[in-house]
């Protein structure tokens, strides 16, 4: 017989990014002080930086490591590995963990950290990427121009983001916030955004809100498609569309599944509220590379059969995006087909 | 049917003077291959020799030079051949979204011609279902998937390319992390398929097991050096798990 | 039969990490939040000290009279029979700690550095900068230079003289090291699931690739005929005989649920193992009775009292009893003649 798995659930995993003087631990402290009865483990970049009694807390120094021949998609943590390895041991001593990373930290290694190795893939649950946004100075980090080949750390820190608190607003004009809310949609138009004061965020926004969880895409702001800039030379980008009608499943799923498989290290998330025709039910999808989700949900009822859908990547076109996408489009003889299949 | 494809000889699938590019590196160079239906192939070589990269320059999901036919139609990188099935290897998947296993299965059921009309739910779910009975997964169906352990996650892999019944199918290290009773099974179910007429290609590092099961054996490094039975051509190289020596 | 319940066990609080030997038929075992105890068959576990760190590794002197301890945030030198500090050393992550076989100088790893002390607390040495955070260390067979496992292979390092360290390389985050006894060759469990071996008079590397999981633990048997490695669900045993396992096939001890997670060669007889496993077994091979590829069954199977991972299995002096230390905190002694 098949032996079975160990029984403890996988501990949830947070982790904040942010630029120097946004104002991460000010968010970390934040958590660590409020009253929401849980036991955090912190792994935090400078030792003594947070000064809480009860709390774990374990400092780290960026080690990344390639695990082979110099591709991306293996380039991990190794202190991470490390530090949660031994947290792994002390489980019965915390509830969730919360990782601080350097304001020059790129995400993309702190998250393939979670799936390349082993022992914390099985141990541990990404629950979400959390990016502190100074809203006065934000932008010209965003706008530096980086030497070819070299990654805007601020970028991508953006990019990879579930939330996004847009911190110090009360420092920064109307204007200034319009801009960097501008700049952020036109990166990740898919995360949500808090404008915050000493980062005050209600917690409950972002503790334990399974970023990949497909209800919660539901939830989110319809306003999240709404069409933005690009910034200048900028090669990360969130491309949202936002059509009426009805969507042929059977091309949907075969554009899909192509270009996820072609494009899925592009593109780090995609997820969707879709119409299919002949269905009064939402189709909800969700990807994250090439491993992707999609199931029909609650009626449509009343509500305008909108579609819905974002890309969050790399090098992606929108107009090649927005054209296969209506190239799913059912006609009559698509509605009739299916039709006839189901 | 199967036998006349075996007697004509007629290749389900020819690759001609293929190069497979991987971020402007040369992975595999030249490959001139022919495969017929029923075929159990393993593609072997050290890491890097190219395995991964010619099977997914056969799925269309990298970029190629040179002419590679599916049943006669050529095939272009990026376009998906509806009746080539692909299991990308476990270790390039994330297994922490808060998914059933089912659920990966029931996306093995787009870009499928015959099953992603089902956009009935019920259909497509039973498909899903039969699929993972096929790997002997049945009880996994509704077990989130950070709680499958490796060889489970490799079992919901496969089912979710065996939804589409596939012509041919490509497996990356599909027995990478399997115990040995799971690895049997697998080899089983792949072995039936290619009785059925399925032509199977796998990326292999077991090369005891692509001795012992396999009709075929490609050795690859950097091009094609070896091709034959795997009796013959896997003792010219090494014999799994070896320590080799590295020349640097 | 009489049967022992788990839960009439000692248990410790906290999960243990390692164990070592200590004065008579005592271990010392730390646990991962830091904690120093000691155990006994006749005691059972006594608390000693909390060092206020994750524990990482441990090493006691031959004379069982004072302990080296690693944590993340450092390490200590714990006085085991006046019970006190001798010094420590805080605000680094250390990984390994190693006595040399006289018990005059512990090697310790301390960040990116390799720090050497006496048995009262002086630092001696300090080397490095290496690559990455030190992963392991271990002395040489001459006593006198250590190997250094870090991001990029093994560096050898003397001790005694201020040479350039001789280095193995290999692209890759290093885990594990294992010296033969007779100081041919160095072996390295690695984080992409490899394990590599390197030939210490020549530049000859070996590797075996495409373990299912990163390989941690990596051993020589007393004999150094022998090496066992975990990293899949079967422990794999390489034969160094005469000229090396160079396209030698490894016997195979099959059946380990998540993997070999505790190894230990018997203290004298060549060719013994006890592994553990995932699931709380612990069993004992004689792995020369082996085929080359073909999985062996098992010399022995010890009676399990806890079905959590065997976090550490210590034989005793003589070879006719070992301690088992699960991850839940069962420990037990069981005598296997």
């Amino acid at each position: 017989m098949e032996q079975e798995e160990k029984v403890l659930g996988p501990i949830p995993v947070t982790v904040i990014t942010g630029f120097l003087g946004s104002g991460k631990t000010t968010l970390l402290n934040r958590i660590l002080t409020e009253n929401h009865g849980m036991r955090i483990a912190v792994i935090e970049n400078e030792f003594g930086e947070v000064g809480i009694d009860d709390a774990l807390v374990l400092s780290s120094e960026e080690e990344i490591f390639e695990m082979n021949n110099g591709c991306i998609c293996c380039t991990v943590r190794g202190d991470l590995i490390r530090i949660l390895g031994n947290l792994i041991k002390r489980r019965d001593k915390f509830d969730r963990i919360v990782i601080e990373t350097t304001g020059m930290a790129d995400p993309a290694p702190v998250a393939q950290t979670f799936f390349v190795d082993d022992e914390l893939r099985a141990a541990c649950k990404l629950d979400a990427i959390i990016t502190v946004v100074d809203a006065k100075h934000a932008l010209q980090h965003l706008l530096e121009v980086k030497e070819e080949g070299v990654e805007n750390e601020s970028v991508e820190q953006i990019a990879f983001a579930d939330r996004i608190v847009l911190n110090k607003t009360d420092i920064a004009t109307p204007q200034e916030q319009a801009d960097v809310i501008k700049a952020i949609k036109s990166l990740n138009a898919g995360a949500t955004i808090y404008p915050a004061v000493n980062a005050n965020v209600d917690l409950k926004e972002l503790l334990d809100i399974g970023a990949f969880d497909l209800q919660r895409i539901m939830d989110t702001d319809p306003a999240f498609l709404t069409d933005t800039e690009h910034m200048h030379d900028q090669s990360v980008t969130s491309v949202g569309i936002e059509v009426e009608g009805a969507l042929d499943i059977e091309k949907l799923n075969g554009w899909l599944g192509m270009l996820l498989g072609e494009k899925g290290t592009d593109i780090y998330r995609s997820k969707g509220i879709l119409s299919i025709a002949d269905s009064d039910e939402r189709y909800v999808f969700h990807a994250v590379h090439m491993l992707f989700n999609g199931e029909f949900t609650t009626k449509w009822e009343d509500a305008p059969r909108v579609n819905r859908m974002i890309f969050i990547g790399k090098n992606l076109d929108r107009k090649e995006l927005t054209d296969s996408f209506m190239a799913c489009m059912a006609t009559e003889n698509s509605k009739k087909k299916s039709k006839v299949k189901v | 049917m199967i036998a006349v494809n075996l007697l004509t000889k007629n290749p389900v699938l020819t690759l001609n003077g293929i190069n497979v590019f991987r971020d402007q590196f040369c992975a595999v160079k030249n490959v001139n291959l022919d495969f017929e239906a029923g075929e159990l192939v393993a593609l072997s070589g050290r890491n890097g020799a190219g395995k991964s990269s010619l099977l997914l320059a056969i799925a269309g999901l990298t970029n190629f030079t040179g002419t590679l036919k599916f049943k006669e139609s050529e095939c272009h990188h990026g376009h998906h051949q509806p009746g080539i099935g692909y299991v990308p290897q476990r270790a390039n998947l994330r297994w922490d979204l808060p998914m059933r296993a089912i659920d990966v299965v029931l996306t093995g059921t787009a870009g499928d011609h015959h099953l992603a009309g089902y956009k009935n739910k019920s259909k497509r779910v039973k498909l899903a279902w039969e699929a993972l009975e096929l790997v002997e997964g049945s009880h996994l169906g509704d077990r989130l998937l950070s709680t499958l352990s490796g060889g489970q996650a490799q079992r919901i892999l496969i089912a979710r390319s065996l939804v589409s019944k596939p012509e041919v199918l490509l497996l990356d290290e599909p027995l990478s992390g399997l115990d040995a009773p799971s690895s049997q099974r697998i080899l089983d179910l792949l072995k039936q398929r290619a009785n059925e007429g399925t032509l199977i290609i796998a990326a292999m590092h077991e090369l005891d097991i692509v001795q012992g099961h396999f009709s075929r054996a490609v050795l690859l490094s950097g091009e094609v050096i070896a091709d034959g039975a795997p009796t013959q051509v896997i003792p010219t190289l090494y014999v799994n798990p070896t320590l080799s020596e590295v020349t640097v | 039969m009489e049967t022992l319940e788990a839960t009439e066990l000692e248990k410790m609080p906290v999960s243990p990490v390692t164990m070592s030997h200590a004065k008579g038929d005592s271990a010392v075992i730390l646990d991962a939040d830091g904690g120093l105890g000691s155990w006994s068959p006749s005691i059972g576990y006594l608390k000693i000290a909390d060092l206020d760190s994750g524990g990482t590794d441990l090493s006691v002197n031959p004379s069982g009279t004072v302990a080296a301890v690693a944590g993340s945030d450092g390490f200590v030198l714990y006085d085991l029979v006046n019970e006190e500090l001798i010094t420590e050393h805080r605000g680094q992550w250390s990984s390994s700690v190693a006595w040399n076989k006289d018990g005059s100088i512990v090697a310790v790893a301390f960040g990116k550095k390799v720090k050497l002390y006496t048995i009262d607390g002086t630092c001696i040495r300090t080397a490095g900068d290496f690559a990455s955070t030190v992963m392991d260390l271990s002395w040489l067979p001459d006593q006198e230079n250590i190997a250094v496992a870090s991001f990029g292979g093994v560096s050898i390092m003397s001790t005694v003289n201020d040479v350039e360290p001789m280095q193995k390389e290999f692209v890759g985050s290093l885990l594990c090291l294992a010296v033969s006894p007779a100081a041919d060759w160095i072996v390295s469990g690695n984080q992409d699931c490899s394990l590599q071996v390197f030939k210490i008079k020549d530049s000859t590397r070996l590797e075996m690739q495409g373990f299912p999981r990163k390989v941690t633990d990596a051993q020589f048997d007393s004999s150094g005929l022998w090496l066992a490695n975990n990293g899949a669900d079967e422990v794999t045993v390489w034969d160094f005989k005469g000229k090396g396992p160079k396209g030698r096939a490894p016997r195979i001890l099959p059946k380990h649920v998540y993997g070999g997670t505790a190894l230990a060669w018997h203290p004298t007889k060549a060719g013994v193992i006890a592994t553990g496993d995932g699931a709380g077994l612990v069993r004992i091979w004689d792995v020369a009775k082996g085929v080359p590829e073909k999985p062996m069954p098992p010399m022995k199977r010890i009676k399990s009292y806890s079905s959590s991972e065997v976090r550490f299995i210590l034989w005793d002096s003589t070879g006719n009893n070992l301690v088992v230390c699960h991850a839940d905190g069962v420990i037990y002694q069981e005598s296997i003649v």
